[in-house]
């Protein structure tokens, strides 16, 4: 009997010690799927016959002693914006509904031949920009902890899956907090790692110098693993860094003694007030890092309202480019909070767009100038647990100040981690960030965090 | 934060000039949400020097035979300093 919920980690130990089979792992994750995805709806689209064959390969390299590495044999999704070979790829729209790829996004090759097996493609907000969207192709994905409310977007497919067990992991995309929302809003841990990181090389674009692919995973180990598989530099992508990657594993130490830590406190006490649950978790991690060894002091940055307004108005003015001539020839096609969000875009001048470029020169400096002396910042990932699905208004990204968007301005790693539940059962989160290129401090001070707490060992009840 | 306000007719206006053919019951949300691309805008704004440059975060994007260059001069220094002995190094 395969067990409903285990991490990759668990996973691939048990794979390699022949304790598992990939076979009967995957069909177990298909028969969850076809029992569980009709209250969830975080799939679009399944891939039995498919997933079940690389399987089979799987099972037979493991057999065989050919071990991969520890995404051998371990079901994965991707969000419908990572294109695939032969394999729809719709961006979850009307627009998009035939398009069928000649490749694989570099990532999803990656994660292949690190012998991840793609169990299927995933719900996202239309294009990762507009939802949660009831006109669209498809419904929204649900959350699994209360399917009355939101999983956070525009990532939504991948959060309710990896909370659900349907997945382990799955891919996300982060272009104002698509990756650590939805992973705050479904418990999981969800890394926006650095700009460059990993290629967008094959994955729809919403806003070319704001997005970043990345792992959702339910621990920081875990999503160290997919990082490991999907990092790397690629000229298929102008901004792909041509860094070396480090073993994102291998640095999982849980040592945290001496590190570094600024709390942006006003983040979310005045620019944009987290309740009360929300506040009291951060505070409660706090104390965690203190008695792990950590300094915390506070950090205080550019208001929050500049950060939105500068990624913000990036993101308007790079996706209307993107969709300008779909927007005019087929405005009807897209769903209404896509399109009605994009049309704003239109009202943005060209020194709009400069200025934000130049704002964005500014709080960067300004940001590695506050850093100078720190290892990481921690602030809050989301105002509170996740909201029913009514309580998000079409224009809701406008209404308040992103609490994520900051470290998509700066392109720095950011993190949202789990730090515990409310009395009705739902996720709270942080958000820890870290230095541009410094992702392996910002999972090890994660999995340090998870390892000292009990939160990991709680998982969503379904029926 | 002050802004020009912009009328739903001046609103309506920028869409017709974009080419984009809104619903007409869509058209009066749109225009009571502009004020937040106003504010975001005027934020945007502030004291600057006339240099003041934008972010740029593209590499500009390297001829092939420099990056080959580039490449092959850095695989060879690695060699180099690979087989420097320690007290070479």
């Amino acid at each position: 009997m395969v067990p409903d919920f285990l991490t990759i980690a668990e996973a691939g130990a048990l794979i390699v010690k022949r304790e598992l089979s990939p076979v009967e792992f995957v069909q177990s994750r298909l028969t969850r799927i076809e029992r569980l995805d009709c209250q969830l709806h975080s799939f679009i689209r399944v891939l039995g016959d498919e997933a079940l064959a690389a399987a089979r390969s799987a099972e037979v390299e493991s057999m065989a002693g050919r071990w991969r590495g520890p995404l051998h044999g371990i079901p994965i999704g991707l969000k419908d914006i990572y294109e695939t070979e032969g394999i729809p790829t719709t961006g979850h729209s009307k627009v998009m509904i035939d398009h069928v790829p000649r490749e694989d996004a570099t990532s999803v090759r990656r994660l292949t031949e690190a012998g991840a097996i793609v169990v299927g493609k995933l719900a996202t907000h239309e294009f990762a920009f507009g939802g949660p969207s009831f006109d669209l192709p498809w419904p929204p994905a649900r959350n699994p902890w209360d399917t009355s409310r939101f999983t956070g977007g525009s990532s939504s497919g991948t959060g309710a899956a990896v909370a659900a067990g349907l997945i382990l992991g799955g891919t996300g995309s982060d272009t104002g907090g698509s990756i650590r929302g939805p992973a705050a809003f479904c418990g999981l841990a969800g890394l926006k790692p650095s700009y460059g990181r990993i290629s967008r090389a094959g994955i729809l674009p919403l806003a070319f110098s704001l997005d970043h692919a990345g792992p959702m995973t339910w621990t920081a180990e875990d999503c160290a693993i997919m990082l490991q598989a999907m990092a790397g530099h690629d000229s298929g992508d102008p901004a792909s860094a041509d860094r070396p990657v480090p073993d994102y594993r291998a640095s999982l130490s849980g040592e945290v003694k001496g590190l570094r830590i600024g709390l942006i406190r006003h983040f979310y006490e005045t620019d944009n007030p987290a309740n009360d649950a929300t506040r009291q978790g951060i505070a409660a991690a706090v104390k965690v890092f203190e008695d792990l060894g950590c300094s915390v002091r506070e950090l205080r940055l550019s208001p929050l309202a500049d950060w939105a307004a500068c990624g913000i108005m990036i993101m308007l003015a790079e996706g209307y480019a993107i969709h300008e001539a779909t927007l005019r020839e087929r405005f009807a096609d897209y769903g209404e909070a896509f399109r009605d969000r994009m049309a704003l875009a239109a009202l943005i001048t060209g020194a709009d767009y400069v200025q934000a470029l130049r704002l964005r020169r500014e709080l960067i400096a300004k940001f590695a100038e506050a850093m100078s002396d720190l290892d990481l910042a921690i602030t809050a990932a989301a105002v509170s647990e996740a909201p029913t699905f009514d309580a998000v208004g079409k224009f809701a990204i406008f209404e308040r100040p992103s609490l994520t968007i900051p470290f998509n301005v700066t392109g720095s790693p950011a993190m949202s981690v789990c730090c515990g539940y409310t009395e009705a059962g739902l996720p709270l989160a942080f958000q820890l960030a870290g230095k541009p290129f410094d992702d392996a401090t910002v999972l090890n001070a994660a999995h340090a965090y998870e390892t000292a707490t009990t939160w990991r060992s709680i998982r969503p009840r379904l029926s | 934060m002050k802004t020009q306000g912009m009328t739903r007719a001046e609103v309506e206006a920028a869409l017709a000039r974009a080419g984009l053919e809104v619903p007409e019951r869509e058209k009066p949300e749109i225009a009571a949400a502009a004020h937040f691309i106003e504010e975001m805008a005027a934020r945007l704004r502030r004291k600057r020097e006339m240099a003041a440059e934008p972010a740029h975060i593209f590499p500009p994007p390297r001829e092939p035979l420099d990056a080959a260059i580039q490449a092959d001069l850095r695989e060879t220094t690695r060699r180099v300093l690979a087989s420097l002995t320690a007290r070479e190094d």
